[in-house]
């Protein structure tokens, strides 16, 4: 595959080469023909070959080009020229070739003339526009001073912004009274744009002497903007102000929090930290805002509080020092909470380290669970200790501890976040015992651990609802992170979604199934979506899985399926769920519809019939579920594990059985079944059965040539054939008259025979033993003398089609 | 353009058409109805647009902080869905406007919130700031270069707040990354990956593009809808004969409006990068891309679009179906490496980032933006920036060639054409509007 696509890389890029070269000797009509039928260039290099004939070859290409274009109408295709006159403008507007942009110019402005249709022409028009000199855009007006003057008493706040910042740009030394002034404005719309302008105009540091000045006569209001503007312009000198301004209360107090904290300094981190954990909640949290943001050393600060004892509240300290990491806090938070400050608990996670977990699992395993205290914080806690260490380390660490502790059930969730394969084991052994059932169970949902999705479905099973819709979203998830083969995640979704479940959580399994980009998931998908309740997860599933999947889908299943998913998205009148209908639009336009097969004129003299033409099974029973139209064939998508077989409606005793095959994996494995009663194995209950093998997989290379391809199994070899490549059809004919059989491949005999002769009479052992010394494969072959029966598609697996079935019955006695 | 106005005029009620160039006062002097008079406190919006995007759950909104006043579409249809809405969602009689000149003279309307095709953007943007309204653009900010940089001058003089309606630069987990962008945004400031930074947003790292965005050639001219005032809906773009897929739901397919996937997904995926990087006052200067031949009306797919800042830092944007293979990662420095999930190089790197200071607060609340005249955390000048790789992304599309910017003087380096692309021609009367 790979060698045939380098050959035609290497023709095409020695024809191409060949054909830049000769260029010039050919005629405008030649060179205008070469480049249409190249368009559009699929890359650069090909856009420059295709771009430097057809410049060199204007004004007369283009104006031939140009004559192409009709009026658009249905059925009018100018992309072609569009292609070609567009990209031979932009190629010699490109500054590197640019040698024949005048020749070019010329050709399009011909055109132009030339042109009546007002569409084309104003195409052409901008293509002149891109190879002349850019047009002069009027510049912006601007405000005289009278017009500013005048616009400064507009009742509309932003004509006077406008009006102010014509005035200051026209004297900046006026800039100053303007701030002066807009500072005693009531209008907070004039006064930041005012200050925004003048700062832009003369600097921040010259205006700060004025703004400290004037702040302590400030409306609130202007104090306000002036303390934001301190902040956003870091201005130290204005520290102590800001400093000052944390007291004034309410808007003012946290704006000048957060100001300080933009400001910085060493002065400022201590100030911030006085106001954590103060009777003021506001003012606490825009500290803790501003320290968190802190770009300077806040640790010496935090810690000096910390040991200090004249702290109110230590909690949000504690808070922050966890946030940071500061693990030196670590040894007074334990002090803390001993003396019974629980709340600190909340905050251990980013104090402790490895060191602590033998301190955390004492703390953990003396809680009585009585509702007065709350093991929470202590677990994650626990938790974070062992961030460090591997899964496999801290199953050890907390095994041991479970060993020794008077409730280990308090460590399950922990053992079980783990998420190794040892603990997954151990909950699902503790889970057997009555006691110890619920926290076990609590372990194996959060482990993040394949086995333990199996372990949960089997729970899910005979468990109420409650408990089903706690567990199947943490299954889905499971399946949805570790199962790499899509066939499989499929089939354990359509498990989860059989079990009794509410609403949201079928659609969060649609929504996983989504992700699973397979034939069998769409149509799973599709059939949620008649359900009100799970109509939009089940069309955004569908419509997820069509764009993804590279498995074919029956177009008729497809449109329907579609369709239906695309009225849904539209009706919610949500934006994502706009796009998506979008999305499904697109699809639907490129969606092809099945091809059908037809009978040949000569087959159809003979008076053979279609018994699939590509639409429908309606002429055959059986597994229709393992074998389904798609796209014109019969795909054969057996259920994992399971098998079936798809048997003719009629009976036949002589005939020609034509179809056509192809195999969409390595290894596929089927067999036409031959004058075979149902629910049977035809090879030996029927006549026989006729293999349908790949065998050039590599694992079929030791076969025996009574089981290859086209054999009559067991009992009359075959010629070993080579396959087609994957993807690609294959022909076959079994022609069974009497005793005789015939079987011809893509046109070559390869079995041409007589099953008595073959042998000799004994389809069965004479003694009457299970080995059966005249038949090739020594087995007994009851069905083989049989007198009609079905014909039948046998085998099970996913990934082969079959198509054009068809049949001449050549009925009568033998 | 006058035409189809004066003959809506007619055909619609003259009472309600009337009403709208009445200014607040009247109604003061009429002394009724005290509801249209806003409380100091409480704020008013106005929607342009109401198709997908407008009536979104996130955005057809109206509460006690911000009442929604009045809607404006081009497409009756849409309009009288927008007026029903309201009626049933909010109990209000919503101001219905035909012509957004009028939405955004109406003194009722303190926000002008504009979703509609980017084409408008630019116009709409810069007449809203002059009318003294602040503004709630949707992404991406402008269809061009030039466009952009007028809505950052009209937001400035006329001392504007406005807001780019994308978020990830300051919450939400951010695509593919997998937690918000302020933990990466720490190890990046704190300069442990090293310097410089190539970002990798792609199908790989968890970035779709959108490439259903993409035009249709060959488009057959159909009857124009009765509801749909198209020569409105076209504006400042050039004349082209009516196709249902020109408008509506699949406008981006063409350049004369927006720039497909790219400009779809482009700035809400790229501006957080440029946050990250810490590019918001820079732009790149050099833009290559690999892609087949664009259309010039239809956009199409491409391969890739490689951005690079002067000092070195790239970033590279991988179309779908070109995605690289193998493990990718989302950022790469010369120190370290960030993948898919925030899986890092760097050994407990959640435990070194807490130990860096948190990224300096911004105003993220665009309420309180407009109430205390503060600049909200993706203002214009910073959403210009990230608009404009968006832009220079689509101009080197569209020509097919590398190009070099120079962020000083926002123009391309020695090439003219390219150039013409900064500002594009508007149809009369629009361009005299965005001067």
């Amino acid at each position: 595959m790979k060698k045939t696509l380098a050959l035609i890389f290497l023709f095409l890029s020695v024809t191409l080469g060949l054909h830049a070269q000769d260029a010039r000797q050919r005629t405008v009509e030649t060179v205008v023909a070469d480049v249409l039928a190249a368009m559009p260039a699929q890359n650069s290099a090909d856009f420059r070959t295709q771009m430097t004939d057809l410049a060199a070859a204007a004004p007369e290409s283009i104006v031939q080009i140009a004559a192409l274009l009709k009026p658009a109408a249905e059925g009018v295709r100018n992309n072609l020229y569009e292609y070609a006159l567009s990209g031979v403008v932009n190629f010699v507007s490109d500054p590197s070739s640019k040698d024949r942009a005048d020749a070019v110019l010329e050709g399009i402005r011909r055109a132009v003339s030339a042109c009546a249709d007002p569409t084309n022409k104003a195409f052409l028009t901008s293509l002149e526009r891109m190879l002349l000199p850019a047009a002069k855009l009027p510049e912006a007006k601007t405000l005289s001073v009278k017009e500013a003057k005048a616009l400064l008493k507009s009742p509309v706040s932003g004509d006077r912004c406008a009006a102010a910042e014509a005035l200051m740009k026209n004297n900046p030394a006026k800039a100053l009274k303007f701030v002066s002034s807009a500072l005693k404005s009531t209008d907070g719309q004039y006064r930041n744009a005012v200050l925004s302008d003048a700062t832009d105009l003369l600097g921040a540091g010259s205006l700060v002497p004025l703004l400290m000045k004037r702040f302590p006569k400030l409306s609130d209001g202007a104090k306000l903007d002036v303390l934001n503007w301190f902040g956003n312009n870091k201005i130290h000198t204005a520290t102590d102000l800001v400093l000052g301004a944390f007291g004034t209360g309410g808007d003012l107090s946290k704006a000048a929090i957060a100001a300080a904290g933009k400001i910085g300094g060493a002065g400022v981190a201590k100030a911030l930290v006085s106001q954590l954990g103060g009777n003021d909640a506001a003012n606490s949290a825009a500290a803790m805002t501003a320290l968190k943001s802190f770009n300077g050393n806040i640790r010496d600060e935090i810690l000096q509080a910390l040991s200090g004892s004249e702290q109110v509240n230590a909690v949000p300290l504690f808070a922050l020092a966890s946030e940071r990491r500061l693990t030196e806090a670590a040894p007074i938070a334990f002090e803390r909470l001993s003396s019974g400050e629980t709340e600190i608990a909340k905050h251990l996670t980013g104090l402790v380290d490895p060191g602590d977990i033998q301190k955390l699992a004492g703390l953990i395993d003396g809680l009585k669970l009585d509702g007065s205290q709350d093991i929470k914080p202590l677990v994650n806690a626990f938790d974070a200790a062992q961030r460090t260490l591997s899964p496999d380390k801290r199953y050890e660490v907390i095994s041991e501890i479970i060993s020794t502790a008077k409730h280990k059930e308090y460590f399950f969730p922990s053992l079980g976040r783990t998420g190794t394969d040892k603990a997954v084991e151990d909950l699902s052994k503790a889970f057997a015992d009555e006691n110890l059932r619920d926290a076990a169970f609590d372990g194996l949902m959060q482990a993040d651990n394949y086995s333990a999705a199996a372990a949960l479905l089997d729970i899910a099973k005979l468990s109420g609802k409650e408990q089903v819709d706690r567990i199947l979203p943490r299954y889905a998830d499971l399946v949805d992170k570790f199962e790499a083969d899509p066939a499989k995640a499929r089939f354990l979704l359509s498990q989860a979604l059989d079990l009794p479940q509410s609403v949201a959580v079928k659609n969060y399994l649609l929504t996983v199934l989504g992700r699973i980009p397979t034939m069998k998931a769409f149509l799973l998908a599709g059939k949620y979506l008649d359900n009100e309740g799970t109509a939009r997860a089940a069309a955004n599933a569908v419509k997820n899985i069509a764009s993804k999947t590279q498995e074919e889908i029956n177009y008729s299943d497809f449109k329907s399926i579609l369709d239906k998913a695309r009225s849904v998205l539209r009706a919610t009148g949500d934006a994502d769920d706009g796009y998506s209908a979008d999305e499904i639009d697109k699809m639907l336009t490129e969606a092809q519809p099945s091809p059908i097969s037809r009978l040949t004129p000569e087959e159809e003299k003979q008076g053979f019939e279609m018994l699939f033409d590509g639409t429908d099974l309606d002429k055959w029973q059986g597994d229709k579920e393992g074998y389904t139209p798609v796209n014109g064939a019969i795909y054969v998508s057996a259920d994992y594990g399971a098998s079936g077989n798809l048997y003719t409606k009629k009976e036949y005793r002589n005939f020609v059985f034509r179809f056509e095959f192809c195999f969409l994996r390595e290894g596929i494995n089927n067999g036409v079944g031959v004058r075979t009663p149902m629910g049977v194995d035809a090879a030996y209950d029927g006549m026989c059965e006729v293999q349908i093998l790949d065998h050039d997989a590599p694992m079929y290379a030791n076969l025996r040539d009574y089981q290859v391809h086209g054999s009559v199994y067991g009992i009359i070899p075959a010629k070993r054939i080579v396959h087609k490549p994957l993807g690609e059809w294959g022909t076959q004919e079994i022609r069974v008259e009497g005793d005789n059989i015939k079987v011809t491949v893509n046109g070559e005999v390869i079995v041409d025979g007589n099953i008595r002769k073959a042998c000799k009479g004994h389809n069965v052992a004479p003694d009457g033993s299970d080995v059966n010394p005249y038949t090739v494969d020594r087995r007994n072959h009851p069905g083989l003398f049989n007198k009609q029966g079905y014909i039948s598609f046998c085998g099970h697996g996913e990934g082969l089609k079959i198509r054009n079935v068809r049949i001449l019955d050549l009925g009568g006695d033998i | 353009m006058g035409e189809s106005r004066r003959s809506f005029l007619k055909k619609s009620a003259a009472g309600i058409a009337l009403f709208t160039i009445l200014p607040r006062k009247v109604f003061g002097a009429m002394g009724g109805d005290k509801s249209r008079v806003a409380p100091s406190d409480q704020m008013t919006r106005g929607i342009i647009g109401t198709g997908g995007i407008g009536m979104g759950r996130l955005h057809f909104v109206s509460d006690e902080h911000c009442r929604l006043v009045a809607v404006c579409d081009v497409d009756q249809r849409h309009l009288d869905q927008a007026v029903a809405a309201g009626k049933e969602k909010f109990n209000t009689n919503l101001q219905s406007y035909h012509d957004w000149r009028d939405l955004v003279a109406d003194p009722n309307v303190d926000i002008v919130h504009i979703a509609t095709p980017s084409h408008w953007h630019g116009i709409m943007a810069v007449a809203a700031a002059k009318a003294g309204k602040d503004i709630f653009c949707e992404k991406p900010m402008t269809r061009t270069i030039g466009e952009g940089q007028k809505v950052v001058e009209a937001v400035n003089q006329y001392g504007r707040i406005f807001r780019l309606n994308t978020w990830f630069r300051f919450k939400d987990t951010f695509y593919g990354l997998g937690t918000t962008v302020e933990p990466l945004k720490k190890l990046v400031s704190a300069g442990l990956l090293g310097w410089p930074l190539t970002v990798r947003i792609s199908g790989a790292t968890g970035f779709a593009w959108k490439f259903f965005w993409t035009g249709r050639e060959n488009l057959e001219p159909m009857p124009i809808p009765q509801e749909l005032d198209y020569d409105l809906w076209l504006g400042p773009a050039p004349y082209k004969p009516y196709n249902q897929h020109r408008v509506h739901q699949t406008f981006r397919g063409y350049w004369d409006y927006e720039s497909g996937g790219l400009g779809d997904m482009g700035q809400h995926y790229i501006d957080p990068v440029q946050y990250i990087l810490g590019k918001d006052d820079t732009f790149p200067v050099k833009i290559e891309v690999d892609a087949p031949q664009q259309h010039p009306d239809a956009v199409g797919i491409w391969r890739s679009i490689t951005y690079t800042y002067a000092d070195g830092c790239k970033i590279i944007l991988e179309g779908e179906g070109f995605e690289s293979k193998g493990k990718v990662p989302y950022i790469e420095g010369p120190n370290g490496k960030v993948y898919k999930g925030f899986e890092c190089t760097i050994p407990n790197v959640m435990d070194v980032i807490n130990t860096l200071p948190d990224p300096e607060p911004r105003n993220t609340d665009f309420l309180e933006c407009v109430k205390t005249r503060q600049k909200f955390a993706l203002e214009e000048t910073i959403a210009h920036h990230s608009c404009t790789i968006v832009n220079l992304g689509s101009c080197a599309l569209r020509l097919g060639r590398t190009l070099h910017f120079d962020p000083a003087t926002q123009t391309f380096v020695g090439d003219d054409a390219a150039n013409l692309l900064i500002n594009q021609p508007m149809r009369t009367p629009w361009a005299s509007m965005i001067l």
